[in-house]
């Protein structure tokens, strides 16, 4: 018991000796201290450790340990900001290391005063926690303990004011619409200690927010302490806009009572819905490919004269050469978009529909006006076209342009249609016909043209365009009133060909303009290619004789002109008849063969501008009538070089008569034989006289 | 005169009968050839034929009266003389016009040779021998309308249709040279004016008949030209005939026809010459349309009559001056008959020697009768009337050959039309048939087998009518010529002849 107790007596004195030192702080804020609501902010806390170590022997032994005793060591400091209208936004607590006796310490904190925090003085708790070094004396040994998490708690002083100049953003209400200009409205409030002066609100943007020019500032005049005032601007929101929050800065500028120009400014967002109020429910296109042309042009280009006053005037002309000179041209088509466009969003006025290619060779040619356009109803569209594009399918952009509600236009969202420029034309060129058509003539073209569409083709022009100068349309254009679907027509135009151009296969541009459905005015360009056959011979059938009569066999004559500009060789006329008409002689074949044959003449060469004489025998069938039969001439000849060709067939028709008692031959025939009887009748009535004188004698 | 053998006298009437008779046939197969030169038309090339044929017919009157007017041997050298010339000009046409009048011009000389080629022989040969010459001289006429599209053929072929005519130079220009030199004087026998009256109703009344029958298959029978040439043809033969009855100096003594073997014997061979230009007009047409041989080829096919003929012919003229010619010829027509029949029954696929056979008949026959006849018809008239006679019987074989034709063309076409209803007038040519091949090939063959089997039909139908033709011959010759007359004409002038020498 005894050891029990010197023990006790032991450790309460060395517990003595320890207690004699003690650490105590000071915490102060570096500045005024003020704060004001609102504020962001940081503040700055000084630390001094008052530490002191009362009857502290102090010998060779106990010298070093002063400080140690003193210092607090690993020191943390926490602002206590429970209950408090701040907020702490650093770390918290901070470290602030070994803080020896004497000594001052910074800590900065950042912290958030709230909006409506009450003005007044409060004191901040600042926990300080360290930890403290205590030592023991064992005979000349010292012994060291360390005691953690030590704690003190002091008051910070501070003061929450308001500013001398300052605004709050009480609201911000925005209607943003990709691709539109939209209203922004703000709410601010004099949040400061003072009323300012000729304030001017601007709200600065970034992109894809563009604020109207003239509508990016508003001039609020005075506003007292604590006075609300709204302010509205226009911010248009550029295409490619997410439905999200972009940042705007609003600035205030003012002046202060003593007319010190001031400036504050708010971070404020606002918000863009990416919704459209338009739908393009339906989109339909009609739009053919253009024609290059090459052009071929004759120009008379003089060349340089080496020495003039040495030359004739027949020599100066000789150097004026004539040059033909290519070119291309481009025959732009002409076509239609049809858009049926519905409104799903508000009623809009004065709406304008807008078609634009990213390609520049493709352009619509009119804006359509919609005007007042309701909510769910459906427009139709049409846009004409002008094309030099080649054939493919293109990206258009639709737009309408609009007037809101507040009068002011605005652009709809961008909607994207396919566009096909196709290769072939509404009237589609089935066949080509040439008649005459060849070197140094005038001929025909004949076009056979079927709609290929489903709709009708009407008012449809026609103008023929050869790129090739041996080529000269004389009847050039053509006109076509309506094409049903799968419906033909023909047109035809007159080429005369000169006699310089070589033989062989020419194109030729047909322009054809035509109205499709509603859409007037609608150009395609066609091409195709004709055949200039070699010289040739074009006949023309001056006149065709007949005597024909019913039961009889006649003569056809004939009489064929060579109106062509080649002499031909070999030529044989060909006669086709038809029913009751037959070739005398053919029949037999035609029986055979039960084909009507034709009736051949040869009519050998026959030179430009001369005349041949065919003749025919044609049998005509009992039962014929009178009347005028149709027949084909064709003629099958061989040209300079020894070919073969065969003529167009010249449809005439020949007269069967009715049959006479006495035809002129048989007329004749009797007259000749009345003649040789009255002869005979003579040498009977001579003989006779001559016997009677004989008698006589 | 008299001393001069008559055979070798008589080569240059051979050399020119034979170049004038085949001169018809002969430019058949070189008319396309022509054509195509000189750019002709159908038209044109019909009157290169009808030109030769419509003069010589018309003017053989005239010159068998012109010979018996002249010295005939020389008449009968400037006759050939001119046909050379003819031919040269032919051959050196510039164009189609001039051609068609050469031609005509060739058919003077050839009418000038024809109308005193009998007239001839029967100045140089002596009573009892004349025989043998006349068979020559059928042999002449019947091998060259054979022979004709065989060298006719070989020469545009091988050659140019120029050598048509060119052949006839060296050959015409021989025969001149033989006319001057071996033909003996033969003096003018009367020396009256030509009837220029009489010789215009002869030329209009001929022409128009020879025109009418010439192009009645082209025209139609019954169309108004065929019809108006026959109106103009027989009142003008019938003036002529009656101008030659009341006139002094007649063209044609029209006395003669009262010579009965004379008449007689005209008619006998123009219905045989009737009957074997029928049968040689339509057998081509068989050959060369439905056997595909050609032209040249079909020539030879034909051959048999003037080989048999050559060989009969003389045999059967010699036999006419010695036995009475009636029997001669009354064999001939019914050898003739045999040959028709049998051709009336030929086969499709008949082969040469089987239609060397059948043909032989026709050339025995026609042998047989026409040499005799033609001895029987100059042995019955004056000799100085020889030339006058000599163109009667050409004219009338001439006719007679026109006739067959159109007479071949009618029955053949008639029956065709009654097999094939609408069939016309018109003949089976090689390219008719070619086209119906052509058709047939592309398995269209109806009207092929049709048109065959129609003209085949028709064929025998032909040949089985023809026969009436030798049975008229065989008719008038067996009831109607005296060969006893002819006998005893013979015999007197054969003494007369004697006691000349």
């Amino acid at each position: 018991m005894r050891k029990f107790l010197v023990s006790l007596l032991i450790l309460t004195l060395l517990q003595g000796v320890a207690n004699a030192v003690q650490i105590d702080f000071h915490v102060s804020v570096l500045g005024d201290g003020k704060l004001h609501p609102g504020d962001d902010t940081a503040i700055t806390l000084l630390i001094e450790n008052e530490g002191k170590a009362d009857n502290f022997m102090l010998n060779e032994n106990t010298s070093q340990l002063l400080q140690l005793v003193t210092t607090a060591k690993d020191l943390r400091v926490e602002i206590d900001d429970s209950w408090l209208p701040i907020e702490v936004k650093t770390v918290n607590p901070q470290l602030i290391g070994d803080l020896p006796s004497g000594r001052i310490a910074k800590a900065v904190f950042r912290v958030k005063v709230d909006e409506d925090a009450k003005l007044g003085e409060y004191s901040i708790p600042v926990r300080l926690k360290y930890t403290k070094v205590t030592y023991t004396m064992s005979g000349t040994n010292v012994i060291l303990n360390y005691h953690e998490d030590e704690f003190d708690v002091d008051y910070l002083k501070i003061e929450i004011v308001k500013k001398d100049y300052d605004f709050s953003v009480k609201s911000v209400s925005s209607t943003l619409k990709t691709n539109q200009e939209g209203v922004v409205e703000v709410t601010i409030k004099n949040t400061g200690n003072n009323e300012i002066y000729d304030a001017t609100l601007l709200i600065n943007t970034t992109p894809p927010l563009q604020p109207n020019p003239k509508a990016m500032s508003a001039y609020l005049g005075n506003i007292g302490v604590d006075e609300e005032v709204k302010a509205t601007f226009k911010v248009y929101v550029m295409e490619g806009a997410l439905n999200n929050s972009y940042p705007a800065t609003l600035v205030l500028k003012f002046k202060t009572s003593v007319g010190k120009p001031y400036k504050l400014t708010q971070s404020i967002g606002l918000g863009v819905e990416d919704e459209d109020a338009f739908l393009i429910i339906d989109a339909q296109s009609f739009i053919t490919s253009p024609k290059t042309i090459p052009k071929q042009q004759q120009a008379s280009i003089p060349s340089i004269p080496s020495l003039p006053m040495f030359m004739s005037q027949q020599q100066q002309s000789q150097q004026q050469q004539i040059k033909q000179i290519q070119s291309v041209i481009t025959i732009p088509s002409r076509g239609f978009v049809l858009l049926s466009i519905k409104n799903v969003g508000k009623d809009v006025n004065d709406a304008v529909a807008i078609l634009s290619f990213g390609n520049p060779l493709i352009q619509a040619e009119n804006m359509p006006y919609i005007g007042y356009f309701r909510k769910n109803d459906v427009k139709d569209v049409l846009f004409y076209i002008k094309s030099t594009a080649p054939p493919g399918k293109y990206r258009g952009v639709v737009m309408l342009k609009y007037k809101n509600e507040l009068g002011d236009d605005e652009m709809s969202k961008k909607h994207y249609i396919e566009v096909e420029i196709k290769s072939i034309t509404p009237l589609k060129i089935e066949k080509v016909e040439t008649e005459n058509l060849a070197v140094g003539l005038k001929g025909n073209v004949n076009v056979i043209l079927k709609n290929s569409l489903n709709k009708n083709v009407h008012n449809a022009m026609f103008l023929i365009i050869s790129p090739d100068s041996s080529l000269t349309p004389l009847s050039s254009s053509s006109y076509l009133y309506e094409a049903k679907p799968e419906e033909s027509g023909e047109i035809r135009f007159r080429l005369q060909v000169s006699d310089e151009a070589v033989s062989g296969s020419y194109k030729l541009y047909l322009v054809e303009r035509y109205n499709l459905g509603d859409a007037e005015g609608l150009v395609s360009i066609a091409e195709f290619p004709v055949i200039i056959k070699p010289k040739m011979a074009y006949f023309e059938v001056l006149s065709i004789e007949s005597n024909l009569y019913p039961d009889e066999t006649g003569d056809v004559t004939i009489k064929i002109k060579n109106a062509g500009n080649l002499a031909i060789h070999n030529a044989v006329v060909k006669l086709e008849l038809s029913s009751p008409l037959t070739i005398a002689g053919g029949s037999a074949l035609s029986s055979l063969v039960g084909q009507s044959q034709p009736g051949l003449y040869f009519i050998g060469t026959l030179k430009p501008d001369e005349v041949a004489i065919a003749k025919f025998r044609v049998d005509v069938d009992k039962d014929a009538g009178a009347g005028n039969y149709p027949v084909t001439i064709k003629i099958d000849y061989y040209d300079d070089e020894g070919y073969l060709h065969t003529s167009n067939p010249i449809i005439a028709s020949v007269e069967v008569k009715e049959k006479p008692l006495i035809t002129l031959p048989i007329a004749i025939a009797i007259l000749l034989a009345l003649i040789a009887i009255i002869l005979a009748t003579r040498f009977v009535r001579k003989k006779r006289k001559q016997g009677n004188k004989d008698k006589q004698v | 005169m008299k001393d001069r053998n008559p055979w070798i006298s008589v080569i240059p009437v051979i050399i020119g009968v034979f170049m004038v008779m085949i001169d018809v046939s002969i430019l058949n197969v070189a008319l396309p050839r022509i054509a195509e030169e000189f750019n002709a038309t159908a038209s044109d090339v019909q009157w290169i034929l009808n030109a030769y044929t419509i003069t010589l017919v018309v003017l053989l009157v005239l010159a068998g009266k012109i010979g018996d007017m002249v010295s005939r041997n020389y008449y009968y050298s400037a006759g050939m003389a001119v046909f050379t010339i003819g031919s040269y000009l032919c051959a050196k046409s510039w164009s189609i016009l001039p051609f068609i009048a050469f031609r005509a011009f060739q058919a003077i000389g050839g009418a000038i040779m024809l109308g005193n080629s009998l007239a001839i022989m029967v100045e140089l040969f002596p009573p009892g021998k004349r025989g043998t010459a006349m068979g020559v001289n059928a042999i002449l006429i019947s091998s060259a309308f054979s022979l004709g599209p065989i060298i006719g053929g070989w020469l545009t072929t091988h050659l140019s249709w120029h050598w048509v005519f060119y052949i006839n130079i060296p050959v015409g220009i021989i025969g001149v040279v033989c006319g001057v030199v071996l033909l003996p004087p033969l003096g003018k026998k009367i020396k009256e004016p030509i009837d220029f009256v009489g010789l215009a109703l002869l030329t209009i009344g001929l022409g128009f008949l020879t025109l009418a029958l010439i192009k009645g298959q082209d025209w139609g029978w019954d169309s108004q030209k065929t019809i108006a040439s026959f109106i103009i043809a027989f009142p003008y033969l019938f003036a002529f005939i009656v101008r030659e009855f009341t006139y002094h100096h007649p063209l044609l003594d029209v006395n003669l026809f009262k010579i009965r073997n004379f008449s007689i014997g005209i008619l006998g061979i123009f219905f045989m010459f009737t009957g074997v230009t029928a049968a040689l007009f339509i057998l081509p047409f068989f050959l060369q349309g439905i056997k595909g041989l050609t032209a040249e080829e079909s020539g030879y096919w034909l051959i048999a009559i003037p080989i048999m003929n050559s060989f009969v012919a003389p045999v059967a003229g010699r036999l006419s001056d010695m036995i009475n010619p009636k029997y001669t010829m009354c064999i001939g027509p019914l050898f003739f008959i045999l040959g028709l029949l049998m051709l009336g029954d030929v086969d499709i696929n008949v082969g040469f020697w089987e239609m060397f056979l059948i043909l032989s008949f026709l050339g025995i026959g026609l042998g047989l009768v026409v040499s005799p006849s033609f001895n029987v018809i100059m042995s019955a008239i004056p000799p100085q009337k020889a030339g006058m006679a000599n163109g009667v019987v050409q004219t009338i074989n001439s006719l007679g050959r026109t006739m067959g034709v159109a007479i071949g063309g009618v029955i053949l076409t008639g029956k065709m039309n009654d097999l094939v209803p609408g069939y016309g007038n018109q003949l089976p040519d090689p390219g008719k048939i070619m086209m119906l091949k052509t058709l047939s090939i592309r398995g269209f063959s109806e009207p092929l087998v049709l048109m065959v089997n129609a003209f085949m039909e028709s064929l025998h139908h032909l040949f089985v009518q023809l026969v009436i033709l030798p049975i008229c011959s065989l008719f008038v010759i067996s009831l109607f010529l005296s060969g006893r007359e002819h006998l005893m004409r013979m015999k007197v002038r054969e003494r007369v002849v004697k006691k000349l020498k």
